[in-house]
């Protein structure tokens, strides 16, 4: 008896992004990990950069990530080519949806955010499962550790009467993630934070998390 | 489609003067050691070298056809000479798509090489992961002997060093990993291009001698 050939693994990892009034701060650790207890790697980011004002965010598998995340910046890059014009957030969103779900039945085994700043300047953030149903929202996280941290963002975001402010949103998405790095084997090494801001280039910064 | 005749670990570090690769020569059939001296170490170009875990009948495959991209790319006759990194993303896209016709290439690649912009090692498999690292390790050496060099690796070990730590590495994985042998190779790719050493032993005598003590069993 041999065994089938499996098309997918989890390759772990958690990705997080909070909006504010004027920025989004969008984030993921670098730890790339193989069947289940082997870390590959403690430095492949899961964040990319389509335009200045969008950025994606994806956990799952990284074989379907790095092709999905490269098939939508070159679309995006066509686009320019095309209209004379970076794509907006909300044509990215929706084609990233489609996109997905042209591989109902063959999914990419990916949890996708995507956050950025909208041509009118207020700022947007769009969670995906893996099939492509999106929903925009003020604050996501997907991947190994989302049910860590969702209850973390919910504490502090639901109910909010005014936009989160910067520094608050960065204390936010740091604690979040290292909280999950404490009691996610899969969460670990570093994080890759970039923030967007409106009118402004997107800003990179690298923080260490457990190397456990 | 299970892989037949199998290679197991491959290491490969950057150091002070470029990369180092090592693996042992053995192609196993299940669990016969089948083919003892057989090289897992392939120059493909003047400053790439490809190893792979896995199926040997799928590694002869790929490189023949890496081999073939490269020598297309010498017609053109314009100097220009494809570089590892780009190497291993050809490499990436093929296993991708052969897995997503779920026909995989059944390996874990390493792709490790010097070019004008510095050293790179990368890495990608079966299910078309694709990453790329100062040091590497496939199959059993991922959880052997990373752990090894992920403590005394240096950026800017000497050739003796990096030797050395690939060496400790390669003991180990012959003490432990039931499919590999004390037969090795080394390869670097340094200034001086691509340099594959023929395969040496590393049991030694001394390794054994414990064993002249152990009475009764």
């Amino acid at each position: 008896m041999s065994s089938q050939f499996e098309p997918y693994t989890d390759n772990g990892g958690t990705v997080i992004a909070v909006a504010g009034e004027d920025f989004v701060i969008i984030a993921g650790d670098t730890r790339l990990t193989q069947n289940s207890y082997c870390i590959a790697s403690r430095n492949v980011s899961k964040v990319a950069k389509i335009t200045d004002d969008i950025f994606i965010a994806s956990a799952g598998m990284q074989a379907d990530i790095f092709t999905l995340q490269k098939n939508l910046l070159l679309h995006s890059k066509q686009f320019k080519q095309d209209t004379g014009a970076d794509i907006s957030l909300s044509a990215f969103s929706q084609y990233l949806g489609n996109t997905l779900y042209g591989r109902r039945f063959f999914p990419y085994y990916t949890f996708n955010i995507v956050g950025g700043i909208k041509p009118d300047g207020t700022t947007g953030i769009f969670e995906y499962d893996a099939v492509g149903n999106f929903q925009e929202y003020k604050c996501s996280c997907a991947g190994s550790a989302a049910s860590l941290m969702f209850p973390l963002l919910d504490s502090q975001m639901k109910g909010r009467k005014t936009p989160i402010p910067f520094d608050e949103a960065l204390g936010l998405v740091k604690d979040a993630i290292t909280s999950a790095g404490e009691r996610d084997i899969h969460t670990g090494d570093f994080v890759k934070i970039h923030v967007l801001r409106r009118g402004q280039a997107p800003e990179e910064t690298t923080f260490e998390l457990k190397q456990d | 489609m299970p892989p037949i005749t199998t290679g197991s670990s491959v290491l490969a570090i950057k150091y002070a003067d470029g990369v180092m690769i090592a693996a042992d020569t053995l192609v196993s059939y299940g669990s016969l050691a089948r083919f003892k001296n057989e090289s897992r170490l392939k120059k493909v170009s003047e400053n790439c070298i490809l190893a792979f875990t896995g199926d040997h009948s799928d590694f002869q495959y790929i490189s023949e056809m890496i081999e073939d991209e490269i020598e297309r790319d010498r017609f053109i006759d314009d100097g220009v000479v494809r570089s590892p990194a780009e190497i291993h993303s050809l490499l990436g896209r093929i296993m991708y798509h052969r897995r997503s016709k779920m026909e995989p290439l059944w390996d874990t690649l390493i792709v490790a090489g010097r070019d004008a912009s510095g050293t790179f090692i990368g890495n990608t498999d079966l299910q078309g992961t694709v990453f790329s690292d100062d040091f590497m390790a496939t199959g059993y050496g991922a959880y052997m002997a990373l752990p090894i060099i992920r403590k005394k690796w240096r950026a800017d070990m000497d050739q003796q060093a990096a030797l050395g730590l690939l060496e400790e590495c390669l003991k180990v994985l012959f003490f432990r990993d039931a499919r590999s042998t004390a037969n090795v190779q080394l390869a670097k790719v340094t200034a001086d291009g691509v340099q594959i050493t023929e395969p040496y032993r590393i049991d030694q005598e001394a390794y054994w001698e414990f064993g002249r003590q152990v009475v009764g069993i």
